[in-house]
């Protein structure tokens, strides 16, 4: 659907910055703060909240207020669809199947 | 096993399904940690399960971490989580030897709710998005 497309142009621009590419990277470890983000590369905290915001809009990213730092996480399932979770449901019932009566 | 997909509002997204086994082993299988890895794929550690209101969850799996927050913990008819940006409501209903699925996934909007349905079923955004995938795991990895 053309309406979603410009969400993929939005995505790949993002990724097209080695710094965004390598925040991407320490975020799949799990959870951190902007300022956290920002430390290793002797970046501003204004420079880091603006990469952090194209990844927002691409999606990738989720941020969330915590008192008075925002914390960073990545967003690899948002994005996985109903495909996804149908297939993990099949997953899901083949555990189901090959447990039952276990208990 | 059919899956039954609708949108029961404008930020909903519910999928039903019927298990060929008792409620309490369907839920069980839901909670317990032993048996994630199984069906959230190879190489998934489960860092942190506290199936409790208000307790955490946290799973390592091939395609980043996975958390959230227990809402609602009544076994073994619902189960409420937290999951990444949205909220699932997963109840179990008894129908004798089978067991009735139901997930219901809420979203803060309709934007997010539509994201999540059309990149499942909608095939150039998802070409496009398993593309975006293939190159997270490639920096990830």
């Amino acid at each position: 659907m053309v309406q979603y497309q410009p969400d993929i142009d939005r995505a790949f621009t993002a990724l097209a910055d080695v710094t965004r590419r390598d925040v991407l990277e320490r975020l799949s470890a799990g959870s951190l703060t902007i300022t956290e983000l920002a430390a290793p590369y002797g970046m501003s905290l204004t420079g880091m909240k603006k990469h952090i915001s194209v990844l927002e809009d691409a999606h990738l990213v989720t941020t969330q207020k915590v008192g008075r730092t925002r914390v960073c996480q990545l967003v690899p399932y948002a994005f996985e669809g109903i495909s996804v979770w149908l297939a993990r449901l099949d997953r899901f019932a083949q555990v189901v199947e090959r447990t039952k009566g276990q208990q | 096993m059919s899956n039954g997909i609708t949108t029961p509002s404008e930020t909903e997204i519910r999928i039903e399904r019927v298990f060929d086994a008792d409620r309490a082993h369907v839920y069980s299988v839901w909670t317990d940690p032993e048996l994630i890895p199984e069906w959230w794929g190879a190489g998934t550690v489960v860092e942190e399960m506290d199936v409790r209101e208000g307790g955490r969850y946290r799973f390592r799996t091939a395609q980043g971490v996975v958390e959230g927050e227990y809402r609602e913990v009544d076994p073994p008819a619902r189960l409420v989580q937290t999951f990444m940006n949205h909220v699932q409501v997963l109840e179990f209903e008894d129908l004798g030897e089978q067991t009735k699925f139901t997930q219901t996934m809420r979203f803060e909007t309709m934007e997010q709710r539509d994201m999540t349905m059309q990149y499942g079923v909608e095939e150039g955004s998802k070409a496009g998005f398993a593309r975006i995938d293939e190159l997270l795991r490639k920096l990830t990895a």
